[in-house]
């Protein structure tokens, strides 16, 4: 992730975290290790409901949701935070930690509405990297009746292969030319560098 | 008309940034590695308990595995599996994948006897902390047969789907 940059630093000192798992080692691990890293509130939460309450009355700044919880999945935990009115909750920032699992759950995971996907057990490291990145990228938020979440698609990869992955993406069949081709030389008069005047 | 919103959105972490206590990421991850080693004991000690959980359901003996019996397996490896990898006991971190991979199994239709528990069970003893190290070879052995005894139980997860 190149986490080793200039700005390789946090203060987490007047952040407010939530833990949500039913493990109780994970959390104490997972409090020891946030501590090391300067954050002094947190709170835990052992179910899905308890979580969805603890979030309406906290409003943590960062909730990492284990996949797996007695009532329901941390996938759904994610879907009900990313659907309330209020703003600051819908658009807090939510990690999925995930243990031995299958790519099917990792998907699900990521199509939930989390920020960021995380496997157990969690590095400090990785945490910490995870936590920065979370910080201070600055992705667009989607809100679609079928899902709510920051924009997965923010990897610089280029224009997709082949058909759209969204609903409102068009379609990628090209048909019979209706022109002429272009000229070589008017395809390098596009693509030529020109200069320009920045304001 | 489908309504699609998309926009920036306050993200209070980003105070993170520029607070004026701000840690430095290597500092930060040392004092973390310390907090955790200061419970080294709670958690080995913990590793124990919850292989004798293991232990104690796959001695259970219903006549067949029942859904709740899985659930609570699928909790127990994943505790157990968390904390072998936190602790740095990959053998029994491997022992509990494919237990977890065995439930899997169970739920999606395959054979569900308390032998294919029990074996894993008996694995993870052998592997928990306090025992004499398993050489590289005998390590992979065990591996390797308790990867065939969730292929028995009933195609064990593609390792293509499986995350690593």
């Amino acid at each position: 992730m190149g986490m080793q940059s200039r700005n390789d630093a946090l203060d987490l000192s007047q952040m407010n975290a939530l833990v949500v798992d039913t493990d109780p080692y994970a959390t104490e691990m997972l409090a020891r290790i946030m501590r090391g890293f300067g954050l002094k509130n947190h709170s835990s939460a052992f179910s899905g409901e308890s979580a969805i309450q603890a979030v309406a009355e906290k409003k943590p700044d960062l909730v990492l949701v284990e996949s797996r919880l007695p009532d329901m999945t941390g996938s759904d935990v994610i879907k009900r935070i990313r659907r309330e009115e209020n703003p600051l909750i819908r658009h807090m920032p939510l990690i999925i930690m995930t243990g031995h699992t299958v790519m099917a759950d990792i998907e699900m995971a990521r199509n939930s509405g989390a920020n960021i996907v995380i496997k157990k057990p969690v590095s400090a490291a990785i945490l910490f990297d995870r936590i920065l990145w979370a910080a201070s990228t600055d992705r667009d938020f989607i809100e679609t009746p079928s899902y709510v979440g920051p924009d997965r698609r923010f990897k610089s990869l280029g224009p997709p292969n082949g058909i759209g992955r969204r609903s409102t993406d068009l379609s990628a069949e090209v048909g019979a030319a209706s022109e002429p081709n272009l000229a070589q030389s008017e395809i390098d008069a596009f693509i030529k560098p020109v200069k320009i005047k920045l304001e | 008309m489908q309504v699609v919103k998309i926009g920036k959105v306050h993200n209070s972490l980003r105070k993170a940034l520029t607070g004026p206590n701000r840690i430095q990421k290597d500092k930060a991850v040392a004092q973390a590695l310390t907090n955790v080693e200061e419970i080294r004991g709670v958690l080995t000690q913990g590793i124990g308990e919850e292989i004798s959980k293991l232990h104690h359901l796959a001695l259970r003996r219903e006549e067949s595995v029942s859904d709740g019996t899985i659930e609570e397996g699928v909790a127990l490896a994943g505790v157990l599996y968390n904390l072998a990898g936190a602790m740095g006991y990959r053998c029994l971190q491997s022992i509990c994948a494919s237990l977890s991979d065995l439930f899997v199994a169970m739920s999606d239709g395959g054979s569900r006897s308390y032998d294919s528990i029990l074996v894993h069970a008996r694995a993870a003893m052998l592997a928990s902390p306090g025992m004499p190290p398993l050489s590289p070879e005998i390590e992979q052995e065990l591996l390797g047969k308790l990867k065939d005894v969730v292929s028995f139980a009933g195609s064990g997860p593609d390792r293509s789907r499986t995350a690593t």
